[in-house]
């Protein structure tokens, strides 16, 4: 799938270029996300982002299936990033993205909606509730690490070597 | 989906106008029933009490149920409490010598709800206008099957967009993983074939895409 079509970021924000990720990246003034926290109940995709954001985005990566677990972990791991699936058990991506603005100590953590539900008006809601950007299932696992950070890199931070 | 739903409502709440203003009542409205028997206002024109379309009522007794169990046109000047109506529609009565219809709304084989009409005088001869009053039924009818349908769609489509996608993400992306050299080279043969699988999967989202925007699938 090209690359301009599976992302999703703000509308109100200026399209990201290759080029201006790899400026990013090599400032030392950005912040690098050395811990990424994943939310997404099928396991076949967890094994993907994890050996992704592991090998490809030198993260460290936290993952749970349950929606209920995001707010609690991500107090506890403090991430740089989390990736949410929309359709998860016990809470919803969106009631999760809610949950985590409201919380001082959470709410400046870049949040991307990482699923399967695409339909324009889902993508709006999920920018309404804050997050920094939408990206479409399926990804490509190659790009995912470019993609995430076309999204990041904008708000000051950035994942890969 | 949200918007041909919106133009459903609208064009609901301009029909009860409609038959409101023909029939020079004040209040009108259309109660859509569920698979469960559940009535609730879909559309109402002329009624005061706010939040009114928020309002369900049962189907297990009183002039409800004789109305939409024996699909037969009733005319009352006194709803039973059981029907929950009556709070919203005595006030309009009291004193006065008037009374409301209720009208079956029925599709092919199943009753789809009930058209509320009134005060009318207690003089004026419902019989003699029964078919005018079952026309109107047949209009709401028409529109609550469409809405019903409608609404099915806007939750059965978005499911099938999301069962079908995330299997794809763990085959296209455990295949783009091996083609992209993350686990090492693959021969040229097993390249070709894995390709094939990889392109298989992505004419498969891009016909998923092409269904939910009610286009074509695209020709390759």
């Amino acid at each position: 799938m090209a690359l301009q079509h599976s992302i999703r970021g703000h509308p109100d924000r200026p399209a990201v270029t290759s080029q201006k990720i790899l400026v990013f990246v090599l400032n030392p003034g950005y912040i690098r996300a050395v811990k990424v926290l994943v939310a997404e109940d099928d396991p076949d995709i967890q094994v993907i982002l994890r050996m992704v954001l592991t090998r490809l985005g030198k993260c460290e990566v936290v993952i749970t299936f349950r929606g209920d677990e995001v707010v609690p972990l991500a107090k506890t791991h403090q991430p740089g990033l989390i990736l949410l699936d929309v359709m998860l058990p016990e809470m919803s991506g969106f009631d999760i993205c809610k949950a985590l603005k409201a919380e001082e100590s959470l709410k400046n953590i870049p949040v991307i909606f990482l699923t399967a539900r695409s339909m324009p008006a889902e993508m709006q809601q999920a920018l309404t509730l804050g997050a920094a950007g939408y990206l479409a299932k399926p990804f490509d696992p190659m790009t995912l690490v470019a993609q995430i950070n076309s999204i990041i890199v904008p708000l000051g931070s950035a994942i890969g070597a | 989906m949200e918007n041909a739903t919106l133009s459903f409502e609208q064009i609901l709440n301009a029909t009860v106008r409609m038959i409101r203003t023909t029939w020079k009542v004040p209040t009108c409205f259309f109660m859509q029933m569920d698979d469960r028997g559940g009535l609730s206002i879909r559309a109402s024109d002329g009624s005061t009490v706010p939040g009114v379309k928020a309002m369900t009522f049962k189907t297990s007794e009183g002039v409800i149920a004789r109305c939409v169990g024996k699909n037969v046109i009733v005319e009352t000047p006194h709803l039973a409490a059981t029907d929950d109506l009556s709070s919203l529609l005595n006030p309009a009565l009291d004193g006065s010598n008037k009374k409301y219809i209720l009208v079956p709304v029925t599709g092919e084989s199943r009753v789809l709800g009930l058209l509320l009409l009134g005060p009318i005088a207690k003089e004026l001869d419902v019989k003699s206008r029964e078919t005018e009053l079952r026309s109107a039924g047949a209009l709401c009818a028409v529109l609550s099957a469409h809405w019903r349908l409608y609404d099915w769609m806007s939750h059965f489509l978005p499911q099938v967009n999301h069962e079908l996608r995330t299997p794809l993400t763990a085959v296209q992306g455990s295949i783009g993983m091996v083609l992209g050299g993350m686990f090492g080279q693959v021969g040229s043969e097993v390249k070709e074939m894995l390709e094939m699988a990889h392109k298989g999967c992505e004419r498969t989202v891009r016909a998923i895409e092409g269904y939910l925007n009610d286009q074509e699938p695209p020709k390759e």
